[in-house]
C-alpha cells in the first residue's frame, strides 16, 4: 500500500479487552503495569519495538448499506473492543506470537491477536492469483 | 466526540471477504481507488501509515498465553483486513475520512478509534533508548 520499507518482518499486535482491570484491585494493577513496563522496556532494548498506542474505548464504525453510509457507535459495554496496539519487528510469526504469549496484560483477561503485515494489497494479490489461474488455463488447451 | 486531540486516530477495516464475487477489472478499479486514496492522505498528511495484514496470524489468551487460535481472518466481517494512522484534530474528521474508504459500498466496515496518547511506558522506554544511542 505504497510503503517503500520492506514489511517482511513486522507484526502487529492488538491488544483487546473488556477493561479486566476495572475489576482488579489497586495493587494488582500496579502489578501489570510494572510488569508490562519491563515487558516493554525488554522490548525496546532489543530492537523489537517499533511503535505502539492506546485507543481510547470511544468509536464508531462507518458502514454502508443500500448506498447509505451508516455510523453507529458507542460501543455496548460488555464488548471487546480493541485497546492498543504495538508494531513489532520479529524474525517470524512464531517470534511475534511468542512475544505476545509473554506480555503481562494476558493476566487479567483480554487477547492479543497477531496479524503479519502484509507487502502487497489484498487486491493485487487476488488478482495476481487470477491471471496465474488463466495462464494454467489457456496453457492446457 | 469532537474534542481535539493531537493524537490522531486509527481507521480499522473491518471485512477480508468483500471483494469475492467481484471481476477483475472491478477488483483493479477499487485497488487503484483505495492507493490513489491512501497516497492523497498520506501526501496531505493526514495519513501517517497504513497496511494491509496477511490473512493468516493467531489469537492469544489466557494465562501465559496458554490459548492460541486460529483467527476467522479469511471469512469473517469482522476480520481485520488493514488499518491506517490518522494525524487529523478530531473524530469528525476521521470519520469523514472514514466515509471516503473505496470499500464500504462492497461491505467493508470501518472503524474509526481515537488514539488514547502515546502509552508513556513506550515513550519513556524510546526516550531511554535514544539516550543510549547518543
Amino acid at each position: 500500500m505504497g510503503k517503500t520499507m520492506s514489511t517482511k518482518n513486522e507484526y502487529l499486535l492488538l491488544f483487546s479487552s473488556n477493561e479486566w482491570w476495572n475489576k482488579l484491585s489497586l495493587a494488582e494493577i500496579q502489578s501489570i503495569y510494572s510488569q508490562n513496563k519491563a515487558w516493554v522496556e525488554d522490548l525496546v532494548a532489543k530492537g523489537k519495538m517499533k511503535g505502539g498506542q492506546a485507543l481510547a474505548r470511544e468509536g464508531a464504525t462507518v458502514s454502508s448499506k443500500n448506498s447509505r453510509v451508516l455510523l453507529d457507535g458507542p460501543f455496548a459495554e460488555s464488548k471487546e473492543v480493541i485497546g492498543g496496539y504495538l508494531m513489532l519487528e520479529a524474525e517470524s510469526l512464531e517470534e511475534a506470537i511468542a512475544i505476545a504469549k509473554s506480555s503481562p496484560s494476558l493476566q487479567g483477561g483480554g487477547h492479543i491477536e497477531v496479524r503479519p503485515l502484509a507487502d502487497e494489497c489484498p487486491l493485487d494479490a487476488r488478482l495476481r492469483q487470477l491471471a496465474a489461474q488463466q495462464q494454467l488455463a489457456t496453457a492446457n488447451v | 466526540m469532537s474534542t481535539p486531540t493531537h493524537n490522531g486516530y486509527m481507521l480499522i477495516f473491518r471485512g477480508t471477504d468483500w471483494h469475492k464475487g467481484l471481476s477483475p477489472e472491478e477488483m483493479q478499479q477499487v485497488g487503484e481507488k483505495w492507493m490513489s486514496w491512501f497516497k492523497g492522505l498520506m501526501a496531505s498528511g493526514k495519513a501517517v501509515a497504513g497496511n494491509p495484514l496477511e490473512r493468516e496470524g493467531k489469537i492469544v489468551s489466557g494465562k501465559n498465553g496458554r490459548v492460541v487460535s486460529d483467527g476467522p481472518f479469511a471469512e469473517s466481517k469482522e476480520s481485520i483486513g488493514g488499518y491506517f494512522l490518522l494525524k487529523v484534530d478530531t473524530m469528525d474528521e476521521a470519520v469523514a475520512i472514514a466515509k471516503d474508504c473505496p470499500g464500504l459500498s462492497y461491505g467493508i466496515r470501518v472503524e474509526v478509534r481515537q488514539v488514547a496518547g502515546e502509552c508513556p511506558l513506550i515513550e519513556k522506554s524510546r526516550e531511554a533508548q535514544l539516550v543510549g544511542q547518543a
